[in-house]
C-alpha cells in the first residue's frame, strides 16, 4: 500500500514540477507577477507531494528511504526544489524554470533505475547511512543549485556579447542590444546577482560537502576497517570537493568573477554529476554494493 | 589554485584505470588485453596512481605552497592581533562613505560612535579625532585553522599507513588463531611498522549468516574469544561493528564454508580437517582443494564443488538454489599424477601439468566416496570467517584534524571582515562628520547604514550612498 502511495505521489510531484516549470517560462516571457506566483505554488505543491512520496518509500521499505539510487536521486530532487523555495526566494526566481526542470530531469532519471522498497545489505545497516548520505544528498542539492546562476550567467554574457557585437557591425542582430531592457534580458537578473548568488550556494554547499566526506570516512573506518582508501566514489567526491575548493579560492584570493569564475562552477558541476551517476554506473568499486 | 586542480585531474586517473591497491586482478586483465600500452601506463604510475611519486610530488607540492602561505598570514594574523585598528588619513577611497554636519561636540560624537561600535562587535580604537573599529577576526582564525588542520590531515593519514599495517585472515570456526605474521593470509605492512605484533588470541565459537526471507542477506556475526595478556573476554564481530584490542581494530570481511573432508586408502587417513572454499557470489556454488601428496602408488588431488541447496532443474541440470545448508552435497573430481609441489603453488588450484583425472564421484554430508581406491569421506559442514585486522596509529589525529578543519570551514568561509572608520573634523566653521567603511557584500552595507544612521540620523543617511 505504501509503496504504491509513494509511486503515486512521486508522479503527482513529477506532474506539479512539470507544470511549475512550464509557468516559470512563461513569466519570463510575460513578465507577470500572477505566472512567476504560480510557478512557485506549484513547485511548492509538489515539494509537499514530494516530501510524502520520499515519507511512504521509508514507511514501505522500514527504513531511511535513502538506501538505493532510486530513492537517493528521489530525495535529491526534492532538496534541489526545497532549498531553491528556500535560498532562492525572490531573486533567483528567473532560474527557476531551469530549476524546476533540473529536478523534472532528476526525477526522471531516478524512475529508470527504481527498484521496490527492500531491506538493505548488512554493510549499509548503520546509523552513518541517515548521516553521510543526507549530507551528501544535501551537498550535491546546494552546490547542484549553484549551478544554475552560474549557467545562465554564461548564456546571457553569451547573448550580450553577440548583441553588442550585432549593433557594431550594423547588421540585422540589433534586435536585442545591451539597452533592450524591456525583452527578455529585462527580465532576467543582472549578471552581478547571478554571480553573486552562486557564489552564496557554493559556500553554503561546501562544508555540508565536506561534512558528508568525514562522515563518509568515518563510516568506511567502521565498515571497512579504513577512512580513506581511494575507492572510486572516495576519488571523485574528492575531485568535486578539490575543484569546489579551487571555485572558492578563485574568487577570494585571485578575485576571478564572471566568466571564468562561471566556468569553473560549470567544470565542478560535471565533476559533481560524474561522482554521482558514472561512478555508480560505469566503475566498480566497494560503493558499487549500494545498488543502483 | 592550479595545483589543487592538478591534484583533482590526478586523482581522477586512479578511477578510470584500474588500481593494484584495489583490485590486482583488473590490473593484471588489463595487461592481458593491451600487452602494448600496459608497460607504458604502469611506467607513468596509472596503476598505482595514489602510491605514484608524480601524485605526491604535486601533493607535497600543494602542501608547501599552503605552509609557504599559511605561515606569513599567521605572522600577519598575529600582529593584527596586537596592534590596534589605526585611524584611516589617505589610501583608496572606502566602498561606503557617509558625511553630514553635527550639531553635537566632537567627543560626544566619537563617544557614540565607540558605543555603536563596540555593540556591535567591532574592536574600537579612539584617537585625536576619530575612531577606527574592525571586528571579523575569526575569519581569518578560521581559514588558517581549516588549511593547517588539512595539512596536518593529510600528514596523519600518510603517517598512519607508514607506521600500520592491513591485514586478513581466514578462520575455520572451532580454530584458534594468533596474530603473527605467519598467520595472515594477507599483509600489507607499512614502510616504518615496526613487526611488532600484539600477539592476542582469537577463538571463534562460530559464524553465522542471517537471511531476509527474499533471501538477502541480513546480517553476518562472528563469536568469537578474545584472550589478550591472560585475560579471555567473548565478543561479536559484525559488518559496521568492529572489535579492538590492543590498538588492532578487527573487522568481519569476508566469509564462506570450510567442509570438513577425510581422504583415506584402505585404513590408512591421508587428510582430514575442514578445507577453505570460494564461493562463487553468482552461483552459489563453492569450490576447493585437497592435495594429498601421501596417497600410494601416485600423489592424489581432488578438485571439489560444493552446493549447500542442490536442486535438479529440467533443461538445466543441477544448480544451487539458495545459501542455506538445506542437503550440502560435494562433487568432487579425482586426479592423480604428479601435484608438483616442489615449487610453492596455491592452495586453491591443482598445478594439473602433472596430473590426469581418475574419476568423478559425490558425498552427501555424513557420507562417503570411494573412487579409484581412494575415499573421500565428508563427515560436517563448517563455515570460516574472514576477519579484517588493521593498525593505523594516525586514525585518532586524522579524526580530530578533520573536525577541526571543519570547525575552522565554517567562520572561515561565514564571518566578514569589516572596517568602519569615523572621523569629526571642522570644516567652514562647522563640524563635519565622515563615516567610511571597507567594502563588503549587501549585509555589510546594510550594516554601514545603521552604524552610520545611529550617528548622523537616518534621514540623511537614506539619501547617501555608495561613496
Amino acid at each position: 500500500m505504501a509503496e504504491g502511495l509513494s509511486s503515486l505521489l512521486f508522479f503527482a510531484a513529477l506532474g506539479a514540477y512539470l507544470l511549475s516549470m512550464l509557468a516559470y517560462s512563461l513569466a519570463l516571457g510575460l513578465r507577470k507577477g500572477a505566472a512567476w506566483g504560480a510557478g512557485r505554488g506549484l513547485a511548492l505543491v509538489g515539494a509537499l507531494a514530494h516530501l510524502g512520496s520520499v515519507v511512504f518509500r521509508g514507511l514501505a521499505a522500514g527504513r531511511v528511504p535513502w538506501g538505493n539510487m532510486y530513492e537517493y536521486s528521489s530525495l535529491l530532487g526534492l532538496l534541489l526544489v526545497v532549498s531553491f523555495l528556500v535560498l532562492g526566494r525572490g531573486s533567483l526566481k528567473s532560474v527557476g524554470a531551469f530549476v524546476m526542470g533540473g529536478a523534472v530531469l532528476t526525477l526522471a532519471a531516478g524512475r529508470i533505475l527504481y527498484v521496490p522498497p527492500g531491506p538493505l545489505v548488512p554493510a549499509l545497516a548503520s546509523y552513518w547511512l541517515k548521516v553521510h548520505v543526507l549530507a551528501a544528498v544535501g551537498g550535491s542539492a546546494v552546490l547542484g543549485l549553484s549551478f544554475f546562476p552560474s549557467a545562465l550567467f554564461l548564456v546571457l554574457e553569451w547573448v550580450r556579447r553577440r548583441a553588442r557585437h550585432g549593433v557594431l557591425v550594423g547588421a540585422g542582430g540589433a534586435g536585442i542590444e545591451a539597452g533592450d531592457e524591456g525583452g527578455l534580458l529585462g527580465a532576467l537578473p543582472s549578471s552581478e546577482l547571478l554571480d553573486r548568488a552562486a557564489l552564496a550556494l557554493v559556500k553554503i554547499g561546501f562544508p555540508i560537502w565536506t561534512f558528508s566526506i568525514l562522515a563518509g570516512a568515518l563510516w568506511a573506518e567502521e565498515a571497512w576497517g579504513r577512512y580513506w582508501g581511494w575507492d572510486p566514489k572516495e576519488t571523485w567526491s574528492l575531485v568535486t570537493w578539490l575543484l569546489y575548493a579551487a571555485y572558492l579560492h578563485a574568487r577570494s584570493s585571485r578575485g576571478w568573477r564572471g566568466t571564468r569564475a562561471a566556468a569553473l562552477n560549470m567544470v565542478a558541476f560535471a565533476s559533481l554529476l560524474f561522482t554521482y551517476y558514472a561512478v555508480n554506473l560505469w566503475i566498480s568499486g566497494l560503493h558499487s554494493y549500494a545498488g543502483v | 589554485m592550479v595545483l589543487l586542480l592538478l591534484l583533482g585531474s590526478g586523482a581522477s586517473l586512479g578511477s578510470f584505470f584500474p588500481q593494484r591497491s584495489l583490485n590486482p586482478a583488473a590490473v593484471d586483465a588489463y595487461f592481458l588485453r593491451h600487452p602494448a600500452l600496459a608497460p607504458y601506463l604502469d611506467a607513468l604510475g596509472l596503476f598505482d596512481v595514489f602510491g605514484a611519486w608524480w601524485f605526491w610530488t604535486i601533493a607535497l607540492l600543494l602542501g608547501i605552497s599552503l605552509m609557504g602561505c599559511l605561515l606569513p598570514r599567521l605572522r600577519a594574523y598575529l600582529r593584527a592581533l596586537k596592534h590596534r585598528p589605526g585611524p584611516r588619513e589617505a589610501g583608496p577611497l572606502p566602498a561606503f562613505l557617509v558625511t553630514g554636519p553635527s550639531g553635537a561636540a566632537p567627543g560626544e560624537v566619537l563617544d557614540r560612535a565607540g558605543r555603536i561600535l563596540t555593540r556591535r562587535g567591532y574592536r574600537v580604537a579612539r584617537g585625536d579625532g576619530w575612531v577606527a573599529a574592525e571586528k571579523g577576526f575569526l575569519r581569518e582564525a578560521g581559514s588558517l585553522l581549516f588549511h593547517a588542520s588539512l595539512l596536518a590531515l593529510v600528514g596523519s593519514f600518510v603517517l598512519g599507513r607508514a607506521w600500520g599495517f592491513q591485514g586478513q585472515a581466514a578462520i575455520v570456526e572451532g580454530d584458534e588463531w594468533q596474530d603473527a605474521r605467519v598467520n595472515y593470509d594477507f599483509i600489507r605492512e607499512g614502510r616504518f611498522f615496526s613487526g611488532r605484533f600484539p600477539d592476542f588470541l582469537l577463538k571463534v565459537e562460530d559464524f553465522t549468516v542471517t537471511y531476509h526471507p527474499s533471501g538477502l542477506p541480513e546480517d553476518f556475526r562472528t563469536r568469537l574469544e578474545v584472550v589478550e595478556g591472560g585475560r579471555r573476554r567473548e565478543v561479536v564481530v559484525r559488518v559496521n561493528h568492529p572489535l579492538e584490542v590492543a590498538g588492532v581494530k578487527v573487522y568481519q570481511a569476508s566469509y564462506g564454508w570450510a567442509p570438513v573432508i577425510r581422504v583415506s586408502q584402505g585404513e590408512r587417513v591421508l587428510a582430514g580437517g575442514p578445507v577453505v572454499f570460494i564461493t562463487d557470489p553468482r552461483t552459489g556454488v563453492a569450490r576447493g582443494v585437497v592435495k594429498v601428496p601421501g596417497a600410494r602408488p601416485e600423489q592424489v588431488g581432488l578438485e571439489l564443488f560444493l552446493l549447500p541447496d542442490p536442486q535438479v532443474v529440467e533443461g538445466v541440470g543441477l544448480v544451487n538454489a539458495s545459501p542455506l545448508p538445506e542437503h550440502p552435497i560435494l562433487l568432487f573430481r579425482l586426479y592423480a599424477g604428479d601435484l608438483g609441489l616442489n615449487v610453492p603453488q596455491s592452495v586453491f588450484s591443482l598445478d594439473k601439468r602433472g596430473l590426469r583425472p581418475a574419476g568423478d564421484g559425490f558425498v552427501p554430508l555424513g557420507g562417503e566416496k570411494e573412487v579409484a581406491g581412494v575415499r573421500v569421506a565428508f563427515p560436517e559442514l563448517k563455515e570460516y570467517t574472514v576477519l579484517a585486522l588493521t593498525r593505523d596509529p594516525g586514525r585518532k589525529w586524522a579524526l580530530l584534524f578533520a573536525l577541526l578543519g571543519l570547525a575552522g570551514l565554517l567562520p572561515g568561509l561565514y564571518v566578514a571582515r569589516r572596517r568602519v572608520w569615523v572621523r569629526v573634523s571642522e570644516r567652514d566653521g562647522a563640524w563635519l562628520v565622515e563615516v567610511a567603511a571597507s567594502p563588503g557584500g549587501e549585509r555589510a552595507e546594510e550594516e554601514y547604514r545603521r552604524v552610520a544612521a545611529g550617528l548622523l540620523g537616518a534621514e540623511k543617511v537614506a539619501v547617501s550612498g555608495r561613496g
